[in-house]
């Protein structure tokens, strides 16, 4: 970090080396539409840089910078109009798609029918939660955000983290329930 | 549905990859940043320079009325 305040460039390369791929994931997450991530995924980096030198050192690093890329993610829903987002219902097909690259392989071809759909529906459902639920749960889902630091980004405690996501996966759960 | 079986769903979706140069390109944009002003600095400067407009507003204000009234008890001194 001393590095790059220095404006060593390696050192700034290995920062972002470093956070880019969990910054674009929040906000791949949070905003649903993965044609503006690179975009974002700049102005958090941009705004990092920019803070860098009042960044308060009693926090972590990896807390502040993904608490940026959330708020960016944040304005960009502002900015658009839409607190909600839309994109996982208006393509759920394309997620799919997404996912099915980590499938594992060794799965019979009806299995892979039947997750498809279980997939589908939960993005379905996962839109329609209010963003107050919806957003706790997708950050914990998350490899590598822990609670404290979910916790940091929307500015909440942790137990209240953890009873937002445990109602959104109740909230998710009985909404995939009543659709069968 | 359990809630392991929802966890599992919504773990399973993907991670975003950067593209390739990405590091790169950020980290070229971030030694050509220019030196950012202090945000608490300049909102102290503000706040400052706003104290200091209005209380000079308000002096002025005062000094105004004060020769008003003087010049109003001085036109009344006159009209006896």
């Amino acid at each position: 970090m001393e590095r790059c305040l220095a404006g060593d460039q390696a050192a700034c390369e290995t920062l972002v080396e470093l956070y880019a791929r969990l910054v674009g994931t929040v906000i791949w997450r949070a905003i649903g539409n993965i044609d503006v991530v690179e975009d974002l995924a700049q102005e958090t980096f941009l705004r990092v840089f920019r803070g860098l030198a009042y960044f308060d050192r009693r926090s972590r690093l990896s807390t502040w910078v993904y608490t940026i890329a959330h708020r960016v993610a944040i304005d960009h829903l502002r900015a658009a109009g839409r607190w909600r987002f839309e994109s996982f219902d208006a393509s759920p097909d394309d997620e799919r798609d997404r996912v099915e690259g980590l499938r594992e392989p060794a799965v019979s071809a009806e299995d892979r029918v039947i997750r498809d759909e279980e997939v589908r529906r939960m993005h379905e459902a996962l839109a329609r939660l209010p963003d107050k639920y919806r957003l706790p749960l997708t950050y914990a889902t998350i490899e590598g955000l822990d609670y404290p630091t979910i916790a940091a980004m929307l500015g909440a405690t942790v137990g209240g983290v953890k009873t937002l996501v445990f109602r959104a996966k109740r909230m998710l759960r009985d909404a995939l329930t009543n659709a069968v | 549905m359990p809630f392991d079986e929802i966890d599992d769903a919504l773990r399973r979706q993907p991670m975003w990859e950067p593209p390739a140069g990405f590091s790169r390109q950020m980290a070229a944009i971030a030694v050509r940043l220019p030196a950012q002003s202090d945000p608490v600095t300049a909102a102290t400067v503000l706040t400052t320079a706003w104290h200091t407009v209005t209380g000079l507003v308000a002096s002025c204000r005062a000094t105004v009325s004060g020769y008003t009234w003087m010049l109003r008890q001085y036109w009344a001194l006159l009209a006896r």
